[in-house]
């Protein structure tokens, strides 16, 4: 169904944007109501996405287009707003309104004040025609856009060098990801002859053994890095954090939305992911080290925003797994959640950060008393272990029941019903610490509560996924292309079982004895490891000096042998 | 041949020839850089109604649309300059050679047929020959003297080869392409003795062997009708090895216009690998982005040029960070630089998106290479853009100097202005009408 409306969405902050770029350019002056161009524009179009996210449930699917065509392009509709396209809209035009808004006052005096709105309502818009294009090629053409923009956000102040540098650093990373991505074109092109991700998606569904499965893999994989860059995924993470000498309201659109482009293209080639499960258990490792990787490197930061940073590389991890084990649903349910805690957390950084500096002394420390190590008594384990290791799966399994969620059926559950249990036993550990389950009076009210918080958002997340993706078969396809058959999903689950338990033990022992209880080799190690990751894994002291130096020293040796004409004058 | 032209278009041609005349009346009343170029603009916009024309009137029917498209960015090509040349050096003669090689290249451009478009090149070929030594009349030792003799094999080989019947067999073919590729390595390699720094000469000297080779190139390609031979499938590998030939010129460049000559030479290595699939999209690839290279090098070839000039120094190393005060120069070299990048926006992303498909139908693993070409082209236009116009000045000037620096002359404002419209239209021309037709 046509409803030129829609183009509306996208084209109110583009338009937004180019407006105040023009009121910038003709009026000398500064006018912090010219903001208003652009801000007002993205609440129209985040009012009108709510519209057509109703008429959509009801309706079905919107497409729209511009009376142009463009060499090079086959298929229509070029723009389709669906249910995952409105929902990226939702949460870009809000992301984008709350920035513009705190933005409002805390660039108030900086130079180039209406530039830096004007490029936000720009890059907006450029965001909404990219998650709204239906058409590979177009998709890409507005990713590349959307990097370029990202890049003039991120240098807006030309004169600061360490802003230019790392603009320069994220600009080369993303292009570097776009390089496989085009040749995920020319492949996706000569498999199918077309870049429509509809018609792709069909000769899929009903011809599939006419697409050679190793060149699939090879495409889906291109994707897969083209997302990595921007997503930020172990090793093309390496430009996220020096994104944090960006102004703040930069760093918020970019954590909570820029970054989440990489799971929205594997949500809309899902059908090409599904059909080839290697690219899919690659995915599912690639997001394990970055949320390994990135976790790991948060806890070692002083720097809050630097924290913040690596917090977003760990969930981005986290998302890609989601991906890998065939929730695409899941990572998009998990990308919005982010994206509105993580936009939060920046902007109020930014405001600790403002009150910080005002301050003029640091606070005091208080000083801890020693503890005395306990002794290990059964009686005193036994309740512990209920409470906070048994108890969350119980809750887990029960939840999972209530919600008619077939652990049997699905590896990824499976896998995720892990990553619950980690978090919920957290919590438990968290809220025994408080000592809210000292009593009985008191641990029947936050038992009820973890119970209902735990439901709510397994049903949540499986009512999403059922909005999402409304076919059965379409689901049953990604969790099985994700999955490695029980055989040798057994031994992986009793492993990961052990590895918990492990886990908690170490914790519980740590506990006990108010010291760390690790084996003598491991805890020799244990500054190397600190280090390593305070260094962000070394991994850019070995691109410089490994692969960078010999170009360097290749170029300086050519320099010499061919010494260009004359001196410099 | 050129005679069989329709008489109108002989008047067409005639107009840029007129530029000498009202350059001296133009000088007589105070020396406007408008009325001067009024005939080269007259003769501009007569090409445009010409292409804007070209479906429903017959004198433009009777002129290939490819041939009116190569006009006119040749045309545009020169115009960008025009106005820069500073006015002292207006009295040299070599700002007179421009016209004449305008109006004779744009007249055999016109020309579709196999011989004429030969003979065009030859002609060409032959107008830069003489236009280097023009220049090296006017600026005594500025050339290598070397170079005009390679550039005179060229021309030789060329014509030669211009006889139809000397083109039968793969060999000759061969032969033929390694003639045009020859005419092209004399062109933006090196070539200057740099003992003349005049901004006149190195503008003009931009113009005829930097700008021009990627035009001259296609030109000659085209004589050689689609799908007449099968070429090997290794063929567009000779392209993808002098892109990354311009490209390794380009790294290793410590001065501005070296790394412009390199990134042309990289453009042109793309445009050939494309042509040399003999495929109708590898065609249109190699037009595009033979229109579009003349113009971005202009424009960021201007750019570099006026900050250049500003600053009294050429190399990389003593205008970093110059370039961040000085606004209208930072855009203009963007949008040009955003051209040689492949970004969207510009038309260079879809040139080269047309170009890769066909290279990737010939050999995926070339269309492989190709884009880390892309790419390699990407990081170093970047680097160098982020190192020239962003952060810190390597030297900081006072604030009266700095002051004069950052305003743009007339002449400067009205060449940028020039040079970005063309663009902008031949990016508009092959983004949405280009490849859409064929």
């Amino acid at each position: 169904m046509q409803n030129q409306l829609a183009l509306l969405i996208p084209g109110l902050p583009i338009l937004g944007g180019a407006a105040l770029f023009v009121a910038e350019w003709l009026f000398s002056g500064r006018s912090p109501r010219r903001a208003f161009l652009s801000l007002v524009p993205t609440v129209m179009a985040f009012i009108l996405g709510l519209w057509f996210l109703v008429r959509i449930v009801s309706k079905g699917p919107v497409d729209f287009g511009l009376p142009i065509s463009l060499s090079g392009l086959s298929g229509h509709p070029f723009w389709e707003l669906d249910r995952l396209s409105v929902i990226m809209s939702l949460l870009i035009t809000g992301v984008s309104t709350v920035v513009q808004t705190y933005s409002l006052r805390y660039l108030l005096g900086e130079p180039n004040y209406g530039r830096f709105f004007a490029l936000i309502g720009i890059e907006t818009g450029v965001l909404l025609l990219l998650v709204t294009s239906q058409n590979l090629l177009l998709l890409f053409l507005f990713w590349q856009l959307m990097s370029l923009g990202l890049s003039l956000l991120m240098s807006h102040n030309r004169f600061r060098t360490p802003s230019v540098m790392a603009s320069h650093k994220t600009f080369v990373i993303h292009r570097l990801g776009d390089g496989f991505f085009l040749v995920a074109l020319l492949l996706g092109e000569h498999l199918f002859h077309t870049l429509d991700i509809g018609r792709m998606a069909q000769i899929l569904r009903d011809t599939p053994e006419l697409v050679p499965q190793g060149a699939l893999v090879a495409m889906t994989l291109c994707l897969f890095v083209g997302c990595m860059a921007k997503s930020a995924q172990f090793p093309l993470h390496v430009w996220l954090p020096d994104t944090m000498e960006t102004p703040t309201p930069v760093s918020a659109l970019m954590h909570a939305g820029i970054v989440n482009v990489g799971g929205y293209l594997m949500n809309r080639t899902s059908l090409l992911f599904s059909h080839s499960p290697l690219t899919m258990h690659v995915v599912f490792l690639v997001g394990f080290a970055t949320a390994l990787f990135g976790s790991s490197t948060m806890l070692t930061q002083s720097d809050v925003k630097r924290k913040l940073g690596f917090s977003t590389m760990g969930q981005m991890g986290y998302m890609t797994m989601e991906c890998g084990l065939g929730a695409f649903s899941l990572a998009v349910f998990h990308l919005i959640a982010h994206g509105i805690f993580k936009a939060t957390l920046f902007l109020e950084s930014g405001m600790g950060i403002h009150i910080a500096r005002l301050e003029p002394e640091l606070p005091k420390r208080t000083a801890t008393e020693p503890r005395t190590p306990e002794a290990f008594r059964l009686s005193r384990v036994l309740p512990v272990a209920f409470v906070t290791l048994v108890l969350p799966l119980v809750i887990l399994l029960g939840a999972h029941q209530l919600a008619g969620i077939h652990l049997s059926r699905e590896e990824g559950t499976v896998v995720f019903l892990f990553f619950s249990w980690v978090t919920v036993s957290q919590v438990a550990i968290s809220l025994t610490r408080a000592r809210l389950f000292d009593s009985f009076a008191a641990a029947v009210p936050w038992t009820a509560f973890l119970v209902a918080f735990v439901f709510v958002y397994i049903k949540a997340a499986h009512l999403f996924n059922i909005f999402l993706y409304p076919d059965p078969d379409t689901r049953a396809l990604f969790f099985a292309s994700g999955g490695v058959g029980w055989v040798l999903f057994t031994p992986i689950v009793l492993l990961i079982t052990i590895l918990i338990i492990a886990g908690w033990g170490v914790a519980l022992l740590r506990g006990l004895r108010g010291e760390l209880v690790l084996p003598a080799w491991l805890l020799s190690r244990q500054e190397a490891l600190y280090l390593f990751f305070l260094n962000r894994g070394t991994l850019e002291f070995f691109v410089l000096h490994r692969l960078i130096d010999p170009v360097d020293r290749l170029v300086c040796r050519l320099r010499v042998l061919f010494p260009g004409r004359g001196t410099a004058r | 041949m050129i005679f069989s032209l329709p008489i109108p278009v002989y008047f067409l041609l005639f107009l840029p020839l007129l530029f000498p005349a009202s350059r001296a009346l133009s000088a007589k009343r105070g020396g406007s850089s408008f009325w001067a170029l009024s005939p080269v603009f007259l003769f501009f916009v007569l090409l445009l109604l010409l292409l804007i024309f070209h479906s429903s009137c017959a004198l433009c029917q009777s002129l290939p649309r490819e041939g009116l498209l190569l006009s006119l960015a040749l045309a545009a090509t020169f115009l960008a300059f025009f106005p820069s040349l500073p006015l002292e050096e207006r009295r040299s003669p070599a700002p007179f050679i421009m016209p004449a090689v305008l109006s004779l290249g744009t007249g055999v451009f016109l020309q579709g047929s196999q011989s004429g478009v030969l003979a065009g090149g030859s002609l060409l070929a032959l107008s830069l020959l003489v236009s280097s030594l023009f220049l090296g009349g006017a600026y005594p030792g500025a050339y290598q003297k070397f170079f005009p003799v390679r550039l005179g094999g060229a021309v030789l080989a060329l014509g030669v080869l211009s006889f139809p019947a000397m083109r039968q067999s793969l060999t000759e073919l061969l032969l033929f392409l390694a003639a045009a590729i020859l005419l092209l390595l004399p062109a933006p390699f090196p070539r200057r003795t740099e003992t003349v720094l005049s901004p006149g000469f190195l503008r003009a000297d931009q113009a005829l062997f930097v700008c021009l080779p990627p035009l001259l190139i296609f030109h000659i390609l085209r004589a050689i009708p689609p799908g007449a031979i099968s070429p090997p499938p290794l063929l567009p590998a000779l392209g993808i090895l002098l892109a990354l030939t311009g490209l390794l010129y380009a790294k290793i460049s410590l001065f501005v216009e070296e790394m412009a000559e390199g990134l042309t030479v990289a453009g042109t290595g793309f445009l050939l690998a494309g042509f040399l699939t003999f495929r109708p999209e590898g065609r249109d690839g190699a037009l595009f982005m033979a229109l579009l290279l003349p113009l971005s090098t202009a424009l960021s070839g201007l750019s570099l040029s006026f900050l250049a000039q500003r600053f009294r120094n050429r190399t990389f190393q003593g205008l970093a960070g110059q370039g961040t005060g000085v606004e209208p120069l930072r855009l203009a070299y963007l949008f040009g630089a955003f051209q040689g990048m492949s970004l969207p926006v510009v038309g260079g992303f879809l040139g080269e998106w047309i170009l890769l498909r066909a290279v990737s139908d010939s050999s995926l693993v070339l269309s492989i290479l190709a884009v880390a070409g892309i790419f390699l082209v990407f990081v170093l236009v970047l680097g160098r853009t982020v190192e020239l116009f962003s952060g810190e000045p390597v030297q900081r000037l006072s604030e009266p100097d700095m002051h004069l620096a950052s305003e743009i002359l007339p002449s400067e404002g009205w060449s940028l202005w020039l040079a970005s419209t063309f663009l902008l239209a031949i990016d508009l021309l092959g983004t949405f009408g280009l490849g859409g037709g064929r």
